[in-house]
């Protein structure tokens, strides 16, 4: 069955189709959240959010776009929403994040077979860096990169989610790498050469 | 010499500036033919380019996460709710209550302000008594003896006031 078809039957309040596009979005849609809020207990929440709202809109739903589409551009106005709602909560988040990455980092070096602890170390390192400069880039610019680079989404896909020209998701995507590697450039050569200059 | 030296340089600087767009190119291997020659023969700039590709194709394949176990128990709860109240009396109800909310928290608010306005009246000195203590005070002015301190600080402030007018 198709997502569209699925929309149709979640309108007249069929639960078993909603089990069904939730099976097909959840995974997709928390992901995203994740990325674009850095916060599991929060990306959850907001991807319940987001499939709530799918549920009680599933009628207004017009099929000019995909499904798919759709239910990112609820996801990343949720998203929007929640982080400017929560703006002096992000401290939190940050010290979340952090107790998170260390316990990634333990694991990474169980994972390594503490062969080489350093290298899974740095490796973690070097992952949180670029998730940090990812995290300051603007909203905009930041959702386009996360949906092009990290959710594998054409730039026609994201110019639809986003509502905006192809060449806007262009330019948007090259301001964002100029930023992104403006961000980073001041930590490559402690970080990623091993030695200071 | 000199000029190898520089144009080194040169392009040790234009791979540090273009890192992103060149480690892109580096996983797709299809890194252009003069950065991999620069590559070949710098071992610095090929260190850097191998570590930050690494490290972006990490954070692209970061491991999915899924949802908690109760998550759809619980977004299913949410909307029986939902159906609860958005259908039958209790919908009528919670549509009522949602159109006059705004109403009840307007009464209260203005009633509070009727209310602080009340508690914050003070009671008026009839102008009969006003008047009576003004005047005693002024005969009391009068009565004191010429020669006196309190004379004498009497007109000095009336000189002051004058002065300052």
């Amino acid at each position: 069955m198709d997502d569209k078809e699925l929309l149709r039957r979640i309108a007249e309040k069929d639960h078993r189709a909603f089990k069904m596009l939730v099976d097909r979005f959840q995974n997709k849609v928390l992901n995203l959240c994740l990325r674009l809020l850095d916060n599991p207990q929060n990306a959850e929440d907001v991807t319940q959010e987001v499939l709530f709202q799918v549920y009680k809109s599933s009628r207004k739903f017009r099929h000019e776009c995909l499904v798919s589409t759709w239910v990112y551009r609820i996801a990343l106005n949720r998203c929007r929403n929640f982080n400017r709602d929560n703006r002096k909560f992000r401290w939190w988040g940050g010290l979340h994040r952090r107790l998170a990455n260390e316990r990634w980092g333990e694991q990474a070096l169980v994972a390594s077979g503490a062969d080489d602890p350093e290298s899974a170390w740095k490796d973690n390192e070097r992952r949180e860096l670029i998730r940090k400069a990812i995290a300051s880039l603007p909203e905009k610019q930041k959702a386009m990169l996360v949906l092009h680079k990290f959710e594998g989404r054409s730039y026609k896909e994201i110019a639809e989610i986003l509502d905006v020209s192809l060449p806007s998701v262009e330019s948007c995507l090259h301001r964002a790498k100029i930023n992104l590697q403006r961000k980073l450039a001041p930590d490559f050569p402690k970080v990623f050469r091993g030695r200071k200059f | 010499m000199k000029k190898v030296a520089s144009d080194n340089k040169r392009a040790c600087a234009f791979i540090q500036s273009h890192l992103i767009s060149i480690a892109e190119k580096e996983i797709e291997k299809v890194t252009p033919l003069e950065i991999r020659d620069h590559l070949d023969s710098c071992p610095g700039c090929a260190l850097l380019v191998q570590r930050f590709a690494r490290a972006w194709q990490n954070m692209a394949l970061q491991e999915e996460t899924r949802p908690t176990p109760s998550f759809f128990s619980n977004l299913i709860k949410r909307i029986e709710a939902y159906e609860e109240l958005s259908s039958g009396r209790r919908g009528i109800v919670a549509a009522a209550w949602r159109i006059l909310r705004p109403v009840a928290a307007a009464a209260v608010f203005l009633g509070g302000i009727l209310a602080g306005n009340e508690m914050g009246k003070t009671e008026k000195v009839p102008a009969a008594l006003e008047e009576s203590f003004t005047g005693r005070f002024l005969d009391s002015i009068d009565s004191i003896p010429k020669g006196s301190v309190a004379d004498f600080y009497v007109s000095h402030q009336n000189l002051e006031k004058e002065d300052l007018e």
